[in-house]
């Protein structure tokens, strides 16, 4: 046993000053007897008991003398010497945690907090404290310290998250931090145990069971304007089979509801069309809740943005194909022109070009400084596509797998390409950023093949034409949490029902909470929608767990003041107490 | 009642104790006739030293000038041609004196939920004053408030027992200055006439009183109670005092433990012993009572049991 304050230890020489006050002659009790003589025999047959008078009652002395050992103890405050480290970094499981409740009644991060705060109540006692918050990335809360009130104020401060992402890293991190305190402990606070065994844990147990969104997605139907498809799916990670209610609201209104019946492990994956709710210009967003008793909420989050018309010069001898995609997209306007009628300045009034097989001279005309489709005819020989991006938004719903297509060319793979489709190594589709420019060169006719006759040739007409016009909330705009974006302008947050609320200025934000993140850049408005979707967030069971690394947090010296504080009213009952008749 | 110097009054003890229907029992009983024959002023029940008027006959003198000749035994002068009158016996009053101790060692109280022994001392006195009144005897109340002795007139009749209580209620006892065996003795010169005593106290008294005691056993008949307070039996340990004699007021630092408590009981017995053996050898009856049992149990057991009362 070792005293972090031994120079305390010298108080014990109080002890001569509560022997002193019992010899010194206190004032005692007065007690009246009617007759002092019958008394006198008492004292005259045992000399001793004057000088016993004068100490009141030998058990008394030794009790007074026992409790100030006890504080004097509890002052040096004693610590196991076989604790050999005492430096201790906490890591907090700071993912998608928010709202769930642990055992205890409050919410695992509040739990978790208080478990971290035991640990910071040891600060100063010899060793210091380090706090790592793991989110999608480590956060370094407070470096090591050994005073609670900085480290419980920087806890406090730590702001609530709900990102994902992989808790390895910020143990890594957390170890690194160990290792230059020469092997300090690393403490894990969360609900599931480290795979690391030389990581403790302090668990965090959670009574609910566990239903998580996984998708929640909302698109406009090429196929009819005015129409949106709604798709999510849901998973139930409890080890039994759950009826879920759920809700789904559409600004704010109740738009369905019901229970989803789904087995252990396993998940529902739904699709329905709906109409747009909100009037021209304005977004429509979208939520979906799972709740319930004895069910973790879980809400996802999808913004539709306002429609935004992308105006379209079509420079074409003549495409019926290309003609009827561009009529059904609905927020596409597009005029035919002939090639021969081209002029450069008629390209200024238009958001997109799409060069139909024009000739050399005329196509770098048509297409200089303004984002563009391009299709243009090959020598090559027949070739089979059998590569594409499916990475990349232009290829969403687009399926040109097996696709036959005559007289290709190779589309140049330059530095700020990407290639988009291949056939072998020769690049047939490919999508180029230069200057902030985007353009689209496709190394073939469409219509030499089936390709139009198919159902994705207008699905991709689509979604390079949102590419290129940089149509905002297509596809691409959707976040999870923990991902940082770059705003042009200050930043909202909004949960779909309290006040929006400001959280950046600008430059790089962390969308660290699910919900709509709104961006004001130039006048105009752009929207996002962050959602957990993740399954690399904390596993939340009901199932108990062992407590291993748990640790009393308190210390010894409590526990000899309280010991002290007992005997003290022990003695008092015994010796001290006065009553009144 | 207690005043602002710590005295007590005699008056809250009598209320409410004496009521009716125990003062109708108490009438039954009555003070023991003494063994001597009594000098009374009025007429009364008790066999007189001088010879009277009775219808009890007593014995013959010869006749001299100015007897009554109503008086003259004429049957003996037939037999003895000698003048005999015919002498009886005279009944006259007892006088009994009621002495209460009032020391302060009587008013002591520790805890306060049992009476004082001076409550009930003063008590019994009155109820002892009753019982002669009833029963045609004088009365003398004698009080020593600690401080002198304090005497009531004579009282005859039960008329007068209401001024027993008048008297008994303005006493203030508790008082410093005198010790009983002092009040005692200049009592006992002090009073004329053979007569019976009771004198209530505790005794507490290193050599219990006894040359007063002595002094009015060679003169009266004495009965002495003795009030005993239950803590004086049983005290309670305290682990350290200052034991202060409420007599004296001398002080002493002790520890009231187990073992001083055995020695004080010891000592408590031993005093008690030579008590009894010092009435015992001056025929003093004595009796033991403590403070906090009903009155019926001294009067009706303790006093009949000792052949004070009948």
């Amino acid at each position: 046993m070792m005293f972090l304050h031994p120079w305390l230890l010298s108080l014990a020489g109080l002890a001569a000053a509560v022997v002193a006050f019992y010899l010194l002659r206190g004032k005692p009790a007065r007690v009246q007897v009617p007759a002092l003589f019958l008394w006198e025999a008492g004292w005259q047959q045992s000399p001793t008991r004057r000088f016993l008078g004068k100490l009141r009652h030998p058990l008394s002395l030794l009790l007074q003398l026992i409790i100030l050992a006890v504080l004097v103890l509890a002052a040096a405050m004693p610590e196991r010497s076989s604790r050999s480290k005492s430096d201790v970094v906490l890591v907090l499981d700071h993912r998608a945690l928010r709202g769930v409740f642990a055992t205890g009644g409050e919410t695992v991060p509040e739990e978790a907090r208080k478990t971290a705060e035991s640990f910071i109540n040891h600060a100063g006692e010899g060793g210091e404290v380090a706090v790592v918050a793991a989110g999608r990335s480590p956060i370094l809360v407070s470096p090591f310290s050994s005073s609670p009130l900085l480290l419980k104020e920087r806890l406090q401060a730590l702001p609530a998250g709900e990102e994902t992402g992989e808790a390895e890293t910020s143990l890594t991190f957390a170890k690194k931090l160990a290792e230059a305190r020469d092997g300090a402990r690393v403490v894990w606070i969360g609900t599931e145990k480290p795979a690391d065994d030389t990581v403790e844990w302090a668990p965090v147990t959670t009574q609910k069971i566990s239903a998580q969104m996984e998708t929640f997605a909302v698109r406009e139907n090429p196929a009819e304007p005015g129409s949106v498809r709604v798709f999510y799916r849901a998973r139930n990670t409890s080890p039994e089979t759950q009826t879920i209610p759920y809700r789904i609201e559409r600004n704010g209104v109740l738009m369905d509801a019901g229970n989803l019946e789904i087995q252990p492990g396993g998940f529902v994956e739904r699709s329905f069309l709906t109409r747009r709710g909100a009037r021209d210009g304005q977004a429509d967003f979208f939520s979906m809740k799972l709740e319930g008793d004895g069910v973790l909420p879980d809400t996802a989050y999808a913004v539709l943005p306002p429609v935004e018309k992308i105006r379209t010069l079509l420079v074409s001898k003549g495409n019926r194909f290309l003609e009827a995609a561009l009529k059904a997209t609905p927020w596409v306007e597009f005029e035919l022109l002939e090639p021969s009628a081209w002029r450069p300045e008629f390209g200024q009034s238009f958001d997109v070009v799409i060069a139909d097989n024009l000739p050399e001279g005329l196509r770098q005309s048509v297409t200089a400084g303004k984002p563009a489709l391009i299709f243009e005819e090959g020598a090559h020989d027949r070739a089979f596509i059998d590569w594409q991006n499916e990475r990349h938004p232009v290829m969403r719903n687009v399926d040109l797998f097996g696709l036959a297509l005559p007289n290709t060319m190779n589309e140049k793979t330059e530095e700020e390409t990407a290639p988009l489709a291949r056939a072998g190594e020769q690049v047939l589709i490919s999508a180029r950023t230069h200057e902030g420019t985007r353009h689209i060169m496709v190394g073939f006719l469409p219509q030499e093949g089936d390709w139009p006759l198919r159902e994705d040739f207008p699905v991709f007409v689509a979604n390079a034409l949102a590419w290129l016009g940089q149509r905002p909330g297509d596809g691409y705009e959707l976040y999870r949490t923990g991902d940082v974006v770059e705003a042009e302008g200050p930043v909202y947050f909004w949960n779909g029902t309290d006040e929006e609320e400001k959280i950046a200025e600008i430059g790089a934000v962390v969308l660290s909470r699910a919900g709509f993140y709104r961006i004001e850049a130039g006048g105009v408005d752009r929207w996002l929608a962050a959602n957990i979707f993740d399954e690399q967030k904390p596993s939340i069971t009901d199932e108990p767990v062992a407590n291993p690394a748990k640790r009393s947090g308190w210390p010894w010296w409590r526990w000899l003041a309280i010991l002290a504080i007992a005997l003290l009213a022990a003695e008092w009952i015994l010796f001290r107490r006065r009553i009144t008749e | 009642m207690r005043t602002s110097r710590g005295n007590e009054t005699a008056a809250a003890t009598l209320e409410g104790v004496l009521d009716s229907a125990f003062l109708r029992r108490l009438e039954r009983l009555a003070v023991a006739s003494p063994r001597h024959r009594v000098d009374g002023l009025f007429q009364g029940g008790r066999r007189a030293r001088r010879l009277g008027t009775s219808l009890e006959f007593a014995d013959f003198r010869e006749y001299s000038a100015g007897d009554e000749p109503r008086l003259v035994d004429w049957g003996l002068f037939g037999r003895t041609e000698k003048l005999f009158i015919r002498r009886y016996e005279n009944e006259e009053d007892l006088l009994v004196h009621v002495f209460v101790d009032g020391s302060r060692s009587m008013t002591w109280n520790p805890g306060g939920k049992t009476p004082t022994k001076w409550a009930f001392a003063v008590q019994a006195a009155a109820a002892l004053t009753y019982i002669a009144l009833t029963g045609m005897d004088r009365v003398r109340l004698a009080v020593h408030d600690g401080e002198r002795v304090q005497t009531s007139p004579p009282l005859h009749g039960r008329k007068r027992f209401s001024d027993a209580l008048h008297f008994l209620r303005g006493i203030h006892a508790g008082r410093e200055g005198g010790t009983l065996g002092n009040a005692l003795r200049r009592y006992c010169e002090e009073q004329s006439g053979r007569g019976v005593v009771f004198i209530f106290s505790d005794f507490l008294e290193p050599d219990f009183c006894a040359g007063a005691l002595s002094a009015l056993a060679h003169l009266h008949e004495v009965c002495a109670v003795r009030v005993i307070h239950p803590w004086e039996q049983s005290p309670q340990a305290a682990p350290y005092c200052l034991l202060e004699d409420v007599e004296s007021g001398h002080t002493q630092r002790t520890a009231i433990d187990q073992a001083a408590i055995a020695a004080y009981q010891h000592a408590f017995e031993d005093h008690r012993k030579k008590l009894r053996e010092h009435c015992s050898a001056r025929g003093i009856r004595l009796v033991e009572t403590v403070c906090g049992e009903p009155l019926e149990s001294l009067f009706f057991m303790d006093l009949r049991r000792g052949r004070v009362l009948r």
